[in-house]
């Protein structure tokens, strides 16, 4: 095998798309410490992990950090309570036999459980209020960005309007020139059924490019950002439909909201 | 001098619950966005993002740091768990392809947090710079394996080429990468 060829081999293991076979065996070269498995590996593992660097940063809804938080919490007090319990087992045990003194071990034990709950009580609050502190940064976010756009020299803003199928609704496309961003922040959009989702269309002289789904919150208001590739310069219009969650290739459902350029 | 995960992954070790939420405040809007390029849905995205900590918080004690940085762990997790779903969506078959021949059209449902906008920095820059400049033949293989899962035979066969070709614009762009980013591995180091 030349030095090429197995470079290749272990270009295509960090990457998770080597045949089953061939990476078991580079896998057990890797383990015996074949130096030249090893220094290949080693070459393209830190440039893989590097990849993801080039997607744009996004939050995720803050209410994922605070389920995970929420669900690692109650694997705490079992885990620390165990040992304690045996050992204040122990001790009641040998205590028992000396009646003079279970009394004040029995009052100790529920000053701690009541210290302990009260303890509980406090984690499940700063829980909740690291969630509403995540919320609050998380909408103060998108208006500093919102505001960013609305005043940079290169977005061009365009008005969509509700069709008949949505009389009230409106929305704003922002297009930031420079960067090939669009940004549709939709409002008063009808309350989606389920198992449906908003998605944007760009409109061009051939078909529509699907260009992401989007839901609402509470205030029926509605945020998309897609970016469209260099080469898609002759967009004529902007249009929002109904759709199955997920999105479609091509436009079935009512048009909501639409603008020409 | 220790890295920030890897101080932080000590204290998950030793099962501190704040550790974890750093980690997490630290590595989630790299994470979040790896997910949604693979799976171009947020809600699964944001399900195997809670996942992801979950198996980071349970299996923190076996991870070994000559196996590579915490933040590369948490990728090779989220990345595996996200392939999994697509893998799996695929064998339904109703996978809905919805990027052009090149370039995926992403649903960007939420607007980055004004400090993750600074955490970009310039290493984000250089990264998409690096792969944007890398000739088509060789970043499209690259991008297929990496956010597709597409093995070496399938890649091939999405882009009409042989499979001797697949596998040395695969060698030559990653190669291409590193060079170009040779100080952020230095600075990762």
């Amino acid at each position: 095998m030349t030095p090429e060829e197995l470079q290749e081999l272990c270009a295509l293991y960090v990457l998770g798309v080597l045949e089953p076979q061939a990476a078991a065996d580079l896998e057990a070269r890797l383990r015996a410490g074949d130096p030249d498995v090893v220094r290949a590996v080693g070459v393209f593992r830190e440039v893989v992990e590097l990849l993801p660097y080039a997607l744009t940063p996004l939050s995720p809804n803050p209410a994922v950090r605070a389920q995970l938080m929420a669900r690692i919490h109650t694997t705490l007090p079992e885990e620390t309570q165990v040992p304690r319990t045996a050992t204040a087992s122990q001790g009641l045990l040998a205590r028992f036999r000396t009646p003079l003194l279970w009394l004040p071990t029995a009052a100790a034990a529920l000053l701690a459980l009541m210290l302990g709950w009260s303890v509980y009580g406090l984690r499940r609050q700063v829980a909740g209020l690291e969630a509403n502190l995540q919320q609050l940064r998380s909408v103060a976010g998108d208006h500093e960005r919102l505001l960013a756009l609305l005043t940079s020299p290169t977005v061009q803003i365009v008005t969509l309007t509700g069709t008949e199928h949505a009389p009230d609704a409106g929305a704003r496309l922002l297009w930031d020139t420079q960067r090939g961003e669009w940004t549709v922040i939709a409002h008063n959009l009808p309350t989606l059924p389920s198992g449906k989702a908003y998605q944007l269309w760009l409109l061009t002289a051939g078909a529509p490019i699907p260009a992401g789904t989007f839901h609402l919150d509470p205030h029926r208001r509605g945020i998309i950002q897609t970016k469209l590739p260099p080469s898609r310069e002759n967009i004529a219009g902007a249009a929002v439909s109904l759709e199955p969650e997920g999105g479609v290739p091509l436009p079935t459902g009512q048009i909501v909201l639409a603008a020409k350029f | 001098m220790e890295t920030l995960g890897a101080a932080l992954i000590r204290r998950i070790q030793a099962h501190d619950q704040q550790a974890l939420g750093a980690l997490y405040d630290h590595l989630v809007p790299l994470l979040n966005a790896l997910l949604l390029r693979i799976l171009g849905d947020r809600q699964e995205a944001e399900e195997i993002l809670g996942e992801t900590f979950w198996q980071m918080w349970n299996s923190a004690a076996s991870y070994d740091p000559l196996r590579g940085t915490v933040e590369g762990w948490a990728i090779s997790i989220a990345r595996s768990r996200a392939l999994d779903r697509l893998r799996a969506r695929r064998r339904r078959e109703v996978h809905t392809a919805l990027y052009e021949e090149e370039e995926r059209l992403l649903p960007r449902p939420q607007m980055p947090l004004p400090e993750e906008v600074a955490l970009r920095g310039e290493r984000y820059r250089a990264v998409a710079e690096a792969l944007e400049a890398l000739p088509k033949e060789q970043r499209l293989p690259i991008e297929l394996a990496y956010y597709e899962g597409l093995s070496q035979a399938e890649i091939a066969d999405r882009l009409a080429q042989p499979l001797g070709t697949v596998k040395t614009r695969v060698r030559l762009g990653l190669l291409r990468l590193r060079q170009a980013l040779e100080p952020y591995l230095r600075e990762r180091a």
